[in-house]
């Protein structure tokens, strides 16, 4: 008889078509498809259409040769991913100009009164003033009315301009002076106000106004005023031109947002924790209340918001009521948001500290149950839903060469990382842990500011290059590869990702090195983390050492990274870990639907 | 071994023709080039098409970066590049500001920075 395995993942949809002769299978074709709609839900059936389909064409066979089509029972997890900022700076009453102009002008620290340039002759003589240029004036017509100026026995002694042109200027003055440009907020610039202008030499960076006692020196602060700097300071560091513009009610804060309590109920226990103490903090309560019953968010706060709108999602998805989904893990992850400075003039961001989440749910089984149903009008096939996802992994897993029980595996997918264990008398324990490929990719586009989710999944997918010339790229490990026909210009000078369709210009200035970082970091926050978590509570012992042989399963164990971070951190806890070989042909894919035929046979 | 100190400056070398009528455009690709502070040489040849100029500028220029302007267009080139197949090619009758970005672009091109867009907008 002929058995076709189909595992409905988070995003593949994957078959495995085995002929069963004297009671022994003998694998004949597998299809892998993207998932289509949410995993279990009705739309799940194109997708095991399209999925059984290709392993049937690829074995010469049609639907009807088919005897049994068993599904998995998607029992568990749907996952969702949310981010929460917790904190913020604001500025008030405009203070500060802190940007990085590629072409700044002139060198050194100036100190004056904001002037419009057009204004600047009827200031008194021996006054010192910062002119203030709008995109009306050229640079022509203001390098003239400068030179003028310092003829009359003004002081300029610093410019702040929209346009870029600084270099310009500079290059058509007599007195040298600090040029800030590319200010595109200038209308908002305040006039008649004390402000101090610095420009560091190119490599260099601004030394006078990064520190809160330079900046006291430059104004005249007191000690108190001296203290309500400091976040313009360090707003400031690693800029390599800056303004300050000294207002009367001028304030910048770093504000901390009450992000609301997490309340994890658990079968004996129950803890209530803060978002905004981070997500070691939550972590640490979530292992402490284990197993976790429900987890809500407190009601009217940012933590609440998020977790209800999960539970929301879950409930429109299942068709159950809000009340009956229960979130059964939560990963928490400490990240951080470039946001908008409020208040700032040229579109400066800080750095705001966030707590990722991704949180699991236990979906409910009969959504399999109406899928096979389904399946079975449709096709005339016989459907059947099998076993738990994590046992059936772990048996598609043991057919990797050179495994045996006892073994775990470690299943890592898109919405969640499952674990198994298989003692040497064949007893199986499994773990549903929330955060996994799709939690790497929202913290990849949240640290790098994109909102363009699909960006952030080629970083994460694909290695990245520098296109060092019009012919050749530097590779993340510093290889170099030429080409006979020049690069895209749009390339050029850009960190690209290596897509398989072609090399993919990243857009803004950031550098590979810090691309890569960020990446690197996601995955070993998420999969590291997950690994250790899911292992430690699949362990007969609880604690991670006890554990032997781990293989490595699903489409993110796929990854050019991934397994090898988490081999590595598993060889500490001299676990022996490595990617699975399903079937010794399929690697890491196909576990689940493998280990659904192989379950016929014991009748599970 | 004694330093050849009479080799060529480094230079971006802009080439249009004699007597022209578009002095502003020429004056604006220079302002690109200066704002990205990379020094430049003008050279009046008699010749007609941009991309020729252009490419002679580049094998001219110790650079390899040249920019020909006729009254119809500007042309940005590359040494390393085939004659017939110029980086940027814009229109003579563009905004300033288009002008100006590919004066930028030449000197882009030898910082190795990214390029301006050309439709006066940075990639982002």
């Amino acid at each position: 008889m002929i058995i076709a395995g189909i595992d409905i993942g988070n995003a593949s949809t994957e078959t495995a078509l085995a002929r069963y002769v004297d009671g022994k299978p003998e694998f004949l074709a597998s299809g892998i498809v993207n998932t289509t709609g949410m995993k279990g839900t009705r739309q799940n059936i194109h997708g095991v259409f399209a999925s059984l389909k290709q392993a049937l064409e690829k074995a010469g066979l049609a639907v009807e040769n088919v005897d049994l089509i068993r599904i998995n029972e998607a029992a568990p997890v749907i996952g969702d991913v949310a981010m929460e900022t917790i904190t913020e700076t604001i500025i008030t009453e405009s203070t500060m100009i802190g940007h990085n102009p590629s072409t700044p002008g002139g060198l050194g620290i100036g100190v004056g009164v904001t002037v419009d340039i057009r204004e600047v002759n009827s200031c008194d003589k021996g006054a010192s003033v910062i002119v203030i240029i709008p995109k009306e004036v050229d640079f022509d017509a203001s390098s003239q009315i400068i030179n003028h100026a310092v003829k009359n026995g003004i002081f300029v002694n610093g410019a702040i301009v929209q346009r870029d042109d600084g270099v310009l200027i500079n290059n058509r003055v007599d007195k040298k002076i600090p040029i800030v440009d590319e200010v595109s907020l200038i209308d908002k610039v305040p006039m008649n106000m004390r402000a101090a202008i610095e420009v560091a030499a190119p490599g260099a960076v601004v030394e006078q106004l990064s520190n809160p006692y330079g900046i006291a020196t430059v104004f005249d602060l007191t000690s108190d005023e001296t203290k309500q700097v400091v976040p313009v300071s360090r707003a400031l560091i690693g800029n390599r031109s800056a303004v300050i513009i000294k207002t009367p009610a001028g304030d910048v804060k770093e504000r901390k947002i009450p992000a609301g309590k997490i309340i994890i109920q658990g079968t004996n226990k129950k803890a209530e924790i803060n978002v905004d103490d981070g997500a070691e903090k939550i972590m640490e309560a979530i292992r402490s209340v284990a197993p976790i019953e429900d987890i809500k968010g407190e009601a009217g706060t940012n933590a609440g918001g998020m977790l209800e709108k999960v539970r929301q999602v879950m409930s429109n998805l299942t068709e159950q009521l809000p009340s009956a989904i229960k979130i059964q893990d939560l990963l928490a992850v400490d990240t951080f948001v470039p946001q908008t400075v409020k208040g700032g003039m040229a579109n400066e961001f800080s750095m705001e500290n966030a707590v990722g989440i991704a949180a699991m749910v236990k979906a409910d089984k009969l959504q399999m149950n109406m899928i096979a149903h389904e399946l079975e009008t449709e096709l005339g096939v016989k459907v059947e839903v099998g076993g738990v996802e994590a046992d059936m992994a772990i048996r598609g897993a043991l057919t990797t060469p050179g495994s045996d029980k006892p073994l775990a595996i470690i299943d890592m997918g898109a919405g969640s990382t499952d674990a198994a264990i298989i003692n040497k008398a064949g007893e199986i324990k499994s773990i549903h842990l929330a955060g996994a490929g799709n939690m790497v990719t929202l913290l990849i586009a949240s640290e790098l500011g994109y909102e363009d989710m699909g960006l952030a999944e080629d970083i994460k997918k694909y290695p990245l290059a520098k296109v060092e010339s019009l012919f050749h790229i530097r590779h993340e490990d510093g290889t170099v590869q030429f080409f006979d026909k020049p690069l895209d210009p749009t390339a050029f000078a850009r960190v690209v990702i290596l897509t398989p369709n072609g090399m993919m210009p990243i857009p803004g200035n950031v550098s590979l090195e810090r691309i890569r970082t960020i990446r690197r970091d996601a995955k070993t926050k998420v999969f590291v983390t997950n690994a250790i978590r899911s292992l430690e509570r699949v362990s007969p012992t609880g604690n991670v050492r006890d554990i032997e042989f781990v293989t490595l399963v699903g489409g993110s164990a796929l990854d050019f990274e991934i397994p090898q971070l988490v081999t590595d951190v598993l060889s500490k806890h001299s676990i022996v870990a490595g990617r699975a070989n399903i079937r010794g042909i399929e690697g890491p894919r196909n576990a689940v639907a493998t280990g659904l035929v192989l379950a016929y046979e014991e009748g599970v | 071994m004694r330093m050849n100190f009479d080799a060529p400056k480094p230079e971006i070398m802009v080439l249009h023709g004699k007597n022209i009528t578009y002095q502003k455009v020429v004056d604006n690709v220079l302002n690109g080039i200066e704002e990205e502070g990379i020094p430049f040489l003008v050279v009046e040849m008699e010749e007609a098409d941009p991309v020729e100029l252009a490419f002679r500028g580049a094998e001219l220029s110790n650079l390899g970066v040249g920019i020909g302007i006729t009254e119809k267009e500007v042309v940005l080139h590359f040494i390393k590049l085939k004659e017939d197949q110029p980086i940027f090619r814009i229109p003579a009758y563009s905004d300033d500001t288009t002008l100006r970005a590919i004066g930028s672009n030449a000197a882009r091109l030898v910082k190795r920075m990214p390029f301006k867009n050309l439709d006066n907008t940075e990639l982002s």
